[in-house]
This record gives structure tokens, C-alpha cells and sequence, in this order.
């Protein structure tokens, strides 16, 4: 991609940050909403004539719990759209966009379950994947959340001004496509270098003699190798912050590093020949940075225990106990993190939004974790009344809690095993 | 969770977003709206300035009744592209924020007229050198677009405005899109009729950057005639037109075109040969050897055999005489009808024109755009 035309892509201009940078803005965003949220219960508590002396004290989550928080949401937005079976780029945009906006919203403002299927539709339209708002509440429906129009439709506007109205994305996959075709036109001996490379790089018929010593009869290593970049561009890539840090041809050769380093080293030796010596500056000053993205970032090997590379700056990785592999969403451990986070943010939600405040506490904990609900616990400013409805629909989240724990999963139950049985529909 | 129009309630709290809000109440209060200059049924359009400078802005406000699924598609179009392309030829969307009741507003840099209405209006004269300004700015936005990966889908006179000082800008981005996955169908009812090339009239389900060069082509054809070179009036009068005028298209001048789904012969009685040189310099007896070839080079049948923007711009006839008028010499509309006309540019829905009323619509220029749009993925 030609680096001029980047830089004015609002990828860049408004959603490329440095690691700093990034953790500063999500300190920031929690900084804010604390404030915020803090000042309103304290003056509802004034207002219901309560000493400030007795306000009970307010918990809310920290920006780490924020952040872990959205990204195990970010796992389920995933597993919706396979749901859906939506192509690549509608899953990428969407998760995006949720990475996007919670990095100017927190959770306290507006939960990230209310916000999955919302952004969801907007990312098919985004897409120009034109999906009938009906047949996609019907699709939601057989994945356990019942959405109406209105829960689909209301979110957007505040959607899309936290996304700045910002809605191309550019994916690193689509890059990747080229990466492969090259290859194989490299195998082929149909190599064409640009020409003001020709006098440097080597020949299709070297070129294509060097390949098939390295593939040594493996006809399927350059199909593999990008099937495997391919998974985790659409998996892992969209659970870190590379969009955030890397543009995308740098995040679609990491990608490519890390499924097989010794045939994109090769391709790269190709590209910037030994004998071109400003090209050999560049190639040692890109392999740097696709090894960091490789290692850093979408390397399976980063786990918990892994020494973090960024420490102090609150970036989405497995060190700071963020969901970043499908598989890691259902570690029982991490389930259980996120379970208590939910409560945690359902009780102060709701001390905002209730009546009398001192009763905050006591229902809260009665009715546990927001999980199950895709409507209220919104900040909302109204006194609504305490009524039978809610009672209701207290007792309905709380059941659904109690099942989901018992499944292991403050989501409910998986998406494959609810969209086989009826049950799940709430 | 907010309830819909129609409640006497006081509306309730937005659900969240709060910073989002004030950012967007921050925009909102930067502008002023002036006057109404064009209403549509989709659409409305203030001329408004910003409050600090005082610089003439439009707003173009998109109805909530367009918005049945949220959001329209056109409107998400227009402004994820604008938002992308900055370039001196392509319209700058300058703001968006919402006002009450959720309706989208773009606030759009103003300009006060189109080439349509420079074209049409007999008491203004223009000649090569004018032409050859327009078509580079045009090309030079196209080019802009193509880039970054954005076909515009809808090339026409009308969606060509003019600034001021005479630059001109691509508008009207409710039907582009950026450039397909090899093995994703893309619709082919795109682009106003009178503009659309071959391949689309043909029913193709992949096609490029050249679509938009075919209309512009058309567009340079009507800037020589001064009338719409190839008006049909259904879709297989525009292929007849087409074949008539360029060459019918087989698979000797375009290998392949026999296989797209709709392919037809539209003048089995009158099959001609891609026409040549000798035709284009009858028909455009003003325009040089040079003009020739860029014209025959955005016309070709083939989509594949057509230029790129980036081709024409290099073509001979931008360098030899005369010289491209500079923009702010170039002849002019403006003023107060073409501020009229320029809201009623902006209002339509992308690839629609809309009559005052139903029986004018009828025989309203270039309204039969197609609008079924499939989007594929079947």
C-alpha cells in the first residue's frame, strides 16, 4: 500500500497510536467515566438527603478490568458472527469498530453486550453486506439473544460518533492475498520485479530455482503457510491492538512471519536483494518490526507467564489477562475474572440509575452480574421506577447468571450448543 | 433504552456514550444553517456557514424517514468514502454530527455549481481549453478515487460541481464502493443510464475502475456536442446507442463479452465493426488527433482495453495547445439559481434525480437510474 494514501486514511489519522499513547487514552477514558459516575451517585445520594459521610463506597472497575471486560466480549462478537457465518472482513470490521469506540467509551457508559449485535449489523452494512434487519434479528434469535429493531437501531448514531463516523477499516488479510499469489507466481517462474528493481532482484527463472530448493517437493508449504497467516489475521490479529500500533501490509507480514519464517524471510530476500544495499536498510529495519508483531503480539506461544514486552502500559495482551485465542476465552479462571468484573460494573451501574441509593447495594447483589440482559443497566439519567417488571426481569438475569456459571460462562451457554436447541432463546 | 419518535415523553438519556455526545454537540454548534436550497424526500440541504469564520458551508441533512433499517446504506457510503478521500478535486466533507430526533447531517463544502448546468445553459460559451481544465480535474479526482481503492459508480454532469474559483469536484459518493474480492459479486445496476458502460448494460458481476472511466468519457463526449451523446431511453436503447455509435460488441473486439449474463446483439441488422478514428473525428470535428485518442481510449468496449485515469492524464492533448484554463478563469454559473441547483444536486438520494413532483418525473433527465441493488454474497 502506497504509504502517502495511508496516512490520510482515518485508520491512520484518527486510530493509529503508539503503545503509550494507546494505554494513556484508556486510562483516560476510565479516569473520566469514574469521575463521572461517582459525581452522580453522590449527588443523588445528596439529593435523597444522605451525608456524604455515608455514601457507601463506590467500586467501579479499573481500566484493566475495563479492558478485560471488552475483550472477552470482543471473543463473543466473534463467535456471533461466525454465527452468522458472516465473510472476514464483516467479523474484522466489527470487532474493530468495538475496539474502536471502547477506546473512547467505557463500560460504565455502556456495556459491551449491548453493543455486540448493534455493531454486528452496522459492520454488514459498513461492508456492503446487505443483511435484512429482520432476517438478522431471526438469525440473532436462534443464538440465544432476543433483540428488537429498536435494540439493533438505537445504539447507532452513538456508535458511530464514537467511531468519529469513521467507517473504512483496512484489513490486513486483503494484503495477504498478494502475499500468496506472489509466491505462487514466484513458484511458477512467472516472477515480474517492478522495474526499478530489475537490475537488483533476481530473475523469475533464479528466483523460481531458489524457491523450489527451499520447498524441497512440499508443493502445499506456501498454501499452508498462508492458510495459518490467514487464521491468524481473522482470530488473534482481531483480539490484540495491532491495528491500533501497525499498518496493515506490516501486520499481514507479520502474520506471514509467524506461520512460516523461513519462507517469508525468503520472499522478503526476493524482494530486497543483498546487492541493493538502501533496499537491505529497509528489509533490517522491517524484519524488526514484523518480528515484534510476530512475537509480541499474534505468536501462539504469548501467554500469561510470557515476559511482557510493553510492561506498565495497559496494551491487549494475554500478560495483562486479556482474552486474545478463542480458546482462552474459556479458561475457567479468566471466566470467572470477567464474571466478578460484570457484577462489579452491573452494581455501580445500577446505584446510578436507582431511586435510593442506599437500596443500590442490596439489590445489586441480589441481582448479580448484568449478563442475560440486553436491555437496561444503560447510564440512565431517569428515575425509573423499582416495579414488578424489574423485579421480574431481576429474577430472569439472575437465573440466567446461575446457568451460564453453571456453564461456565457469563454469555450463556455456547453459541453452537444454543443455536442446536431451542432453550437458549430468552 | 430510547424510545422511538412519536412519544410525548421528554427524550430520554441517549444510552451511553457521553463523550461521543458532547463531541458531537461541539460540531453541531459550529455551524448555522442559513437557507433551505433543496428538499427532497430524502434529503434536505441548508446553506449554512461556519460560525467562527464565516465560511459557506452546506448541510445536507438525511431524513429519518430514509432511515427505516437505521442508517441508510447510501448515507454510510457517502460518508465512509468522503471521509477517506481528501483531494482538491473530490467534495470535502468538512463535519458530521446528528441533531434531534437522529437525524445525520453532513456538513459539505459548499459550491455553487455543476457542469450540467454550464453545459446546458446556450448563453454560456466554453471551448477546448475549458474542456481540457474540467476533464483534467475530473481525471485527477477519479484518479484520486481509484487509488484508494473506490469505484464512484455514478459519473454524471450533474454530480461534477464547480467551486468558486472554478475547481471542480467529484460528488455524490451514495454509490461507490471499494473495489471487489475477485470472487464476490458486485451489481451491475449502477451508474445514471446515460452514462453507464457496456459491461454493466451486459449484466457483469465483476468489474473495475474502467466503469468510471467509460461515464467520463461520455461526460467528455457531451462537454464537445454540449447535448448527452448517448441519451437512451431503456436499457436496450442504451446498447443499441452504444453499439450504434462505438461498435457493436462481439468477441473479436472483446473477448469474453459473449459470456456475460445478459449479453445481447443489440443491432443484429447493423452489426459494425469498434469504430475509429475516422468516426470520432467526424462526430467531434473540433477536437485534435490527440483529443481523439484519449476520447476513443475511454470508450472502448473492453472494459480491459480502456485507459486509467492515470493514462489519460498523461494523454498528449493535456500537453499540447492550448493549455488547460486555469480553474478560476473557467466560465462560470454560480450565484443564486446555482446555489438552487447545487442543493437539488445534493438532496437526491445517490443515482436518483428527483422531479418537483410525480408527472415531471416522469420525463426528468437521467432519472432512470436502477436502484435494485443486489449486493451479492448469494
Amino acid at each position: 500500500m502506497d504509504d502517502t494514501i495511508y496516512s490520510t486514511s482515518t485508520q491512520h489519522r484518527l486510530f493509529t497510536f503508539t503503545p503509550k499513547q494507546l494505554s494513556d487514552l484508556r486510562y483516560a477514558t476510565n479516569k473520566a467515566a469514574i469521575e463521572k459516575i461517582t459525581e452522580s451517585i453522590k449527588h443523588r445520594a445528596a439529593a435523597a438527603g444522605i451525608a456524604e459521610a455515608d455514601v457507601e463506597e463506590i467500586d467501579c472497575p479499573t481500566a484493566e478490568e475495563e479492558l478485560k471486560l471488552v475483550a472477552y466480549y470482543c471473543v463473543k462478537c466473534m463467535q456471533l458472527s461466525d454465527h452468522f457465518q458472516f465473510p472476514s472482513n464483516v467479523k474484522a470490521t466489527a470487532l474493530t469498530f468495538l475496539h474502536r469506540l471502547y477506546l473512547t467509551t467505557s463500560t460504565l457508559t455502556v456495556h459491551p453486550k449491548k453493543l455486540l449485535l448493534p455493531i454486528l449489523y452496522l459492520a454488514t452494512k459498513t461492508e456492503n453486506h446487505y443483511t435484512p434487519i429482520n432476517a438478522f434479528i431471526a438469525t440473532a434469535a436462534t443464538a440465544g439473544p432476543k433483540v428488537t429493531k429498536e435494540d439493533l437501531l438505537d445504539p447507532e448514531f452513538t456508535i458511530a460518533m464514537g467511531l468519529r463516523w469513521a467507517f473504512q477499516v483496512w484489513h490486513p488479510f486483503r494484503g495477504l492475498e498478494g502475499i500468496f499469489l506472489e509466491l505462487n507466481a514466484i513458484a511458477a517462474g512467472r516472477y515480474q520485479p517492478p522495474a526499478s528493481k530489475s537490475t537488483f532482484v533476481p530473475s523469475a527463472s533464479e528466483a523460481k530455482i531458489a524457491l523450489l530448493e527451499l520447498l524441497a517437493g512440499d508443493v502445499d508449504r506456501i498454501g499452508r503457510a498462508h492458510g495459518e497467516a490467514r487464521r491468524l489475521l481473522t482470530t488473534t490479529a482481531l483480539l490484540t491492538d495491532v491495528y491500533f500500533l501497525y499498518t496493515p501490509p506490516q501486520i499481514s507480514f507479520g502474520a506471514f512471519l509467524e506461520a512460516d519464517r523461513e519462507l517469508a524471510t525468503f520472499y522478503l530476500d526476493i524482494k530486497f536483494p543483498d546487492a541493493d544495499v538502501s533496499g537491505k536498510k529497509s528489509k533490517t529495519k522491517l524484519i524488526a518490526v514484523l518480528d515484534e508483531i510476530a512475537r509480541n503480539h499474534l505468536s501462539p506461544g504469548v501467554s500469561k507467564e510470557s515476559q511482557n514486552p510493553y510492561a506498565g502500559l495497559l496494551l491487549q495482551l494475554p500478560q495483562n489477562g486479556i482474552t486474545t485465542s478463542v480458546a482462552m476465552a474459556v479458561d475457567p479462571a479468566l471466566v470467572r475474572e470477567v464474571t466478578r468484573i460484570d457484577k462489579k460494573l452491573y452494581r455501580v451501574t445500577k446505584r446510578d440509575q436507582d431511586p435510593v441509593p442506599a437500596g443500590g447495594k442490596k439489590k445489586a447483589e441480589e441481582t448479580g452480574s448484568a449478563s442475560g440482559s440486553q436491555s437496561g443497566n444503560g447510564n440512565g439519567n431517569g428515575n425509573r421506577k423499582y416495579d414488578k417488571d424489574e423485579e421480574r426481569r431481576a429474577k430472569k438475569r439472575r437465573l440466567e447468571r446461575e446457568k451460564a456459571e453453571r456453564e461456565g460462562d457469563v454469555f450463556g451457554a455456547s453459541l453452537s450448543e444454543v443455536g442446536k436447541s431451542t432453550t437458549g432463546a430468552s | 433504552m430510547t424510545t422511538s419518535n412519536g412519544d410525548s415523553a421528554p427524550a430520554p438519556a441517549p444510552s451511553g456514550g457521553e463523550l461521543a455526545h458532547q463531541m458531537n454537540d461541539e460540531t453541531k454548534k459550529k455551524y448555522t444553517k442559513d437557507r433551505k436550497v433543496g428538499e427532497g424526500t430524502y434529503a434536505v440541504v441548508h446553506l449554512g456557514h461556519v460560525k467562527s469564520t464565516g465560511l459557506p458551508v452546506a448541510v445536507k441533512k438525511i431524513k429519518l424517514s430514509a432511515m427505516a433499517d437505521g442508517i441508510s446504506m447510501d448515507a454510510i457510503r457517502e460518508v465512509k468514502f468522503l471521509q477517506e478521500l481528501r483531494h482538491e478535486n473530490i467534495i470535502r466533507l468538512i463535519d458530521v454530527f446528528s441533531s434531534k430526533n437522529q437525524n445525520l447531517n453532513l456538513v459539505l463544502e459548499f459550491l455553487d455549481s455543476d457542469l450540467e448546468m454550464i453545459i446546458k445553459d446556450t448563453k454560456i460559451g466554453f471551448g477546448g481549453a475549458d474542456i481540457k481544465s474540467w476533464l483534467a480535474m475530473s481525471l485527477r479526482g477519479l484518479w484520486w478515487c481509484h487509488k484508494n481503492f473506490v469505484l464512484h459508480r455514478d459519473i454524471k454532469p450533474n454530480n461534477l460541481l464547480l467551486s468558486t474559483t472554478g475547481q471542480l469536484k467529484l460528488a455524490d459518493f451514495g454509490l461507490a464502493r471499494s473495489f471487489s474480492d475477485p470472487y464476490r459479486a458486485m451489481t451491475s445496476t449502477v451508474i445514471t443510464r446515460w452514462y453507464r458502460p457496456p459491461e454493466l448494460l451486459f449484466g457483469a458481476k465483476s468489474y473495475s475502475s474502467s466503469v468510471d472511466i467509460f461515464s467520463l468519457g461520455l461526460v467528455f463526449a457531451e462537454l464537445l456536442l454540449r447535448v448527452p451523446f448517448l441519451p437512451g431511453d431503456s436499457d436496450v436503447h442504451q446498447l443499441k446507442l452504444i453499439a450504434t455509435a462505438l461498435g457493436t460488441p462481439t468477441e473479436q473486439n472483446w473477448p469474453g463479452v459473449t459470456k456475460l449474463p445478459d449479453y445481447v446483439i443489440p443491432n443484429t441488422d447493423d452489426i459494425r465493426p469498434e469504430q475509429g478514428r475516422l468516426f470520432y473525428g467526424e462526430t467531434f470535428r473540433t477536437l485534435t488527433p490527440e483529443g481523439l485518442t484519449l476520447l476513443m481510449s475511454m470508450l472502448r468496449l473492453d472494459p480491459r482495453k480502456r485507459w486509467s485515469a492515470k493514462q489519460c492524464l498523461e494523454s498528449e492533448w493535456f500537453k499540447e495547445d492550448p493549455v488547460p484554463t486555469k480553474p478560476e478563469l473557467l466560465p462560470r454559473k454560480g450565484g443564486g439559481k446555482g446555489i438552487e441547483k447545487v442543493g437539488g444536486d445534493l438532496k437526491r438520494r445517490a443515482g436518483w434525480d428527483e422531479g418537483t413532483d410525480a408527472a415531471e418525473l416522469e420525463g426528468h433527465r437521467g432519472r432512470k437510474v436502477a436502484r435494485k441493488l443486489d449486493f451479492g454474497g448469494k
